[in-house]
This record gives C-alpha cells, structure tokens and sequence, in this order.
C-alpha cells in the first residue's frame, strides 16, 4: 500500500472515531445553574406535593397518572415511613410548616404499631417489614431532632429493640418477621432494609449513647460494606446504597476502619459516575445516545447518597481529597434534578405541582428523596 | 509511573511499528526515522501537557474522558489482537514523508494520544515524556530494524500486544466510573 493513501486512511479513521467519541463516551457534561435558594425551593415544591395529597387520617397519595388523571391504587408501608422522613427533615431545615403533616403520617404509623418479640414493629398485617420500622425510627429520631420533644422516646426503643432483634451474628439483618409465629422468618434479607436499619440503630445511638445500639450498628456496618453485595450478588460492587451513606455519615464522627472507609470511596465514584452520566443527557443530542433520565426517586437517591458522603468527607481525613470533586459533582447532580420538576404553579392540579414524572407517572417517593437530596445539596450551591 | 508505561507501550503497541513499512527497500536512513519518533513524541507530550485544556475544551471531566479512553484502546487492541496489524505500506522515497510517516500513523496513534492526555491530567507531564518516551524509542527501533525481525514473529507481537491493550483499555474503563 502506498504511504500517502494510508495517511489519508489512518486521518479518516481518527475524525471517524473523534466523532463517535463526541456523542457517546465524550458528549459534554452539562450542569445547569442553580443556587442554595432554588434548591431550597424545589425542596419546599417536593413536600407541598406530598402535603397537598396527603389526607387527613395521614395517609399519603401513593402514586398518579397524569395521562388518565387517576390516582394509584397500591400502598408501601416503607415509602410512608421515607415520605414522613423526609417531612422530618424539612422540618429539621427550618421548614417548620411540615411538622404537623410529618405528625400526621408519623400518627398513622404508630397507629400501626404490634409487639414484635421484646419490641415494637410497624405492620398491616401478620408479617412485618424490617424496612418499614426502621425508617419509622429513622422518622422519630428525626422528629426528636427537629422538636427536642422526648414524648416518643419509648415509641423509638421499642421499634429499635425490634431492629436489633433482626440482627443476625455476623450484621446482616432478616427483612421480616413473622406476627403470629412471634420470630423473624429465616434466610431472608433485603438490600434496601440493611442499610435502612443501619442507619436507625445509628441513629439510636446518637440519642441514647447509653442503650447498647452502638455494637449492633458497628456490626452491620461491618457486614454491609464488606459481604452485604456479596450477599446479594451485585455487580459491579459496591451497588448504590443511599441508606449505606446516611449510615456513614452518621457514624463517621465515631471512628471508621479503614474497610468502611474504602467502601465509601467506592460508594461516591459510583455516584459521581452515575451523576456525570446524567449530565450529559444535557447536550443537544444527549437524550438520544444516553437514553431517558432515571425517575426523580432514583435522581433523589444519588444526589441524597453523594451529600451525606460529602459529610464523611469533611469528617474523616482520608477522603479529605475527595471532598471538592464530591462538592462539584453534587451541585450539578442537584441542578440537573431540579430541572425536570413540575413547575409549582397556580395553575397546576396538585397531583402534578412539585412533583417528577417518569412515563406520566409520579410516585410519592419521587418526591420524598428528591426534597431529602435537594436539602443535602444546599451547603455547595451558591 | 509504571502503570504509566505500561499504558504507552500497550497503546503506541511497538510491535506493529515493526510492520508498518513494507521490507521491499533496502534503504537505511536513521534520521528521518528519529525526526518522525521526535515528532511523535513531542505531539504526545503536548498532549499531555494540554490535558486539562483539552478536557475543559470538550467539557468533560477525567473520568468520563477516560471511559472514552478506554473504548479506544480496547477498540485498537481487538483489531491489533484479531485482524493484526494494518498492511504495510511501501517505504516513502523522501525523508520529509518517511519521517512524517513514521510520526503519523506509525507512532502517534489514537490510543497514545487518549493516553497521553489521561495521564498526563492525572500524573503530569514528565511521566508522559517518560511513558511515551520508553514506548517511542522502542517503536522507532522497531521501525529501523524491521529488516532483522521475522515478520511471523513481528505479526504475533502485534497480536500479544493487542490483547494486552484490550485489558489495559478494560482497565482504563473501569478506572474511569471510579474516579469522582
């Protein structure tokens, strides 16, 4: 072959390849404006949604179909308890218009409340979920942190102690528990209710250093950032836990290991990765070579997980370094969410003011880790 | 710095420096084959000193470029490994020409030109002056001393090679989703 023409080849195939690059693996990461105060107003969006759906007996609108108008006709006792969460930590943020919806959903739960061995757990049936309790407990120490008022201490114990009950000796935790058996049902775990439970006995501690939750949370925590994704076989490891982040920066001003520190690092460059990603559905022709964005849930969970790392970072020496790469990541993970909310205008029916729509539909939980993300993201926005 | 190394000989892949020019000329001019691998080599190394420039320029961050990176590499090193290395072409009758060519394509390829901007974002310009520089010198070598080598045996370095450049690119792929 004559050199020229390979030259030519050899030109052709880098401007071919360039291109290629450009609009796949290459495509501009587009990060939109957004300050403290929007964020803080997508926030407020996020619960009036909740709080104008919610009914009076503290019961959230579950789910809605804007094409057909109608409401969803199932219910999750987990997402209840994160919606009340998440009014919590609105309340926590000076949002104090939320505490008595926050009180109302928290009512229904208590409501709810059965003995489950030497403890309390949140149920509508005769099978418990682990995930729903804890996040109950996650509700109240919450609630106890917005309002200083103690008056369901007892309440949190008892839920806890039925946490710690679920306990297994090597950390992980039973997803449920069998009423009229009165025992947890063996061999079975849930990826969601690990973390969720780690974070609630975390939180526990925190409140009644005195009540034995700090080993049991150590435990899972242990159990969690080394075997739990083993466990449950995902890959690639480590699968993005928000409730694992929550947990780590609960605990991180207790002393982690150098294992629950490489877990993560590895917990925020899956995050990052997955907000980078994102941002380049923000070019011209990013919809098109990188697919639909995820549901505001989903959205809500990255930028929730990467603000309570981002707290780890500041607390904890050895990921110090990535503390300005998390803060970037994070603003522009928040500004790319708010985006896609539903304007909360006058005009607006309040099934759909405020809230994220993924296939015309919108689920409560949409909103509940959109409003928990946008309030983490505060700090690193302008 | 290893790693490093590692990469730019995986990527330049000198192996297939050894077949890039046909054996049908009995030519023996070292200087246009030192001007090209200078050449080469200084347009790698800007690279790696433009870095974030060039990152800023396409408004993507290192992890992302390297994702991209990677697909590159293992792109390249699945042709070197499977189709071996592209059909040699007929020696150029001047200098200027042979030393542009063994600069490009021969030695500035695409994979040492990702690389050299990835590492040179990360670890600097004096370790792409050193990587690019080991995989270089040894490209041009190969270039010159084509006629001593079997061309079976050059054909099955490109081969190794390019499996190597394959995992080297997974590698690349894998570094890029962890870094924040």
């Amino acid at each position: 072959m004559n050199s020229s023409r390979r030259v030519r080849r050899a030109l052709l195939t880098w401007i071919i390849g360039l291109t290629v690059l450009r609009v796949t693996f290459w495509a501009p990461e587009v990060c939109p404006p957004l300050t403290s105060t929007g964020a803080r107003a997508t926030a407020v969006a996020s619960g009036d949604w909740i709080v104008a759906n919610q009914e009076p007996n503290g019961h959230y609108l579950y789910g809605w179909n804007r094409n057909d108008s109608t409401p969803a006709e199932d219910y999750n006792l987990v997402r209840h308890a994160g919606v009340t969460m998440s009014l919590y930590q609105l309340t926590r943020a000076g949002e104090i218009d939320y505490l008595a919806p926050a009180d109302l959903g928290l009512g229904w739960m208590l409501d709810r409340l059965e003995p489950a061995g030497d403890g309390l757990a949140f149920t509508d049936g005769s099978t418990a979920k682990l995930g729903a309790s804890a996040l109950l407990a996650v509700s109240l120490a919450q609630r106890r942190l917005a309002t200083d008022d103690t008056s369901h201490d007892d309440a949190l114990l008892g839920v806890a102690r039925f946490l710690r009950g679920q306990q297994l000796a090597d950390g992980s935790m039973l997803n449920f528990y069998d009423l009229d058996q009165q025992a947890p049902v063996p061999d079975e775990t849930s990826v969601y209710a690990t973390g969720e439970a780690l974070w609630a006995m975390a939180m526990v501690h925190e409140a009644f250093p005195l009540e034995g939750y700090r080993a049991p949370a150590i435990s899972t925590l242990d159990y969690l950032t080394t075997q739990r994704d083993i466990d449950e076989d995902f890959f690639p490891r480590p699968w993005p836990d928000q409730w694992a982040a929550y947990s780590l920066s609960e605990m991180a001003e207790w002393g982690l290991e150098e294992h629950h520190i490489d877990y993560a690092r590895g917990l925020l460059n899956r995050y990052a990765s997955f907000v980078r990603f994102d941002s380049q559905r923000g070019s011209s022709y990013g919809s098109l070579t990188h697919g639909a964005a995820p549901r505001g849930s989903g959205f809500g969970t990255w930028i929730e997980g990467l603000a309570a790392l981002r707290t780890v970072t500041r607390v904890d020496a050895r990921m110090a370094d990535m503390a300005a790469g998390v803060d970037e990541t994070l603003a522009c993970g928040a500004a790319r969410l708010a985006e896609d909310q539903v304007e909360a205008t006058a005009s607006a029916p309040s099934q759909e003011a405020g809230a994220w729509f993924y296939d015309d539909f919108t689920r409560m939980d949409d909103q509940q880790h959109a409003a928990s993300g946008m309030l983490g993201a505060e700090p690193v926005l302008p | 710095m290893i790693a490093a190394i590692v990469a730019f000989l995986a990527a330049c892949n000198p192996a297939a420096a050894l077949v890039a020019l046909a054996h049908d000329r009995r030519t023996d001019r070292p200087l246009p084959v030192v001007a090209g691998a200078a050449v080469a080599l200084s347009a790698l190394v800007v690279a790696g000193a433009a870095s974030q420039s060039i990152l800023d320029a396409l408004d993507v961050n290192l992890g992302t470029f390297r994702v991209g990176a990677g697909a590159v590499l293992v792109v390249s090193g699945l042709r070197w490994l499977f189709a071996g290395a592209p059909r040699d072409a007929i020696e150029p009758e001047t200098d200027l020409r042979l030393a542009g060519f063994v600069a490009f394509p021969t030695l500035f390829t695409p994979s040492a030109a990702v690389v050299a901007i990835s590492v040179g974002a990360a670890e600097g310009t004096v370790t792409v002056l050193v990587g690019a520089g080991i995989a270089i010198v040894l490209g041009a070598a190969g270039v010159y001393m084509r006629r001593s080598v079997p061309v079976a045996l050059a054909t099955a370095g490109v081969r190794l090679i390019g499996a190597g450049t394959v995992v080297v690119g997974a590698g690349l792929i894998v570094d890029g989703l962890r870094t924040l």
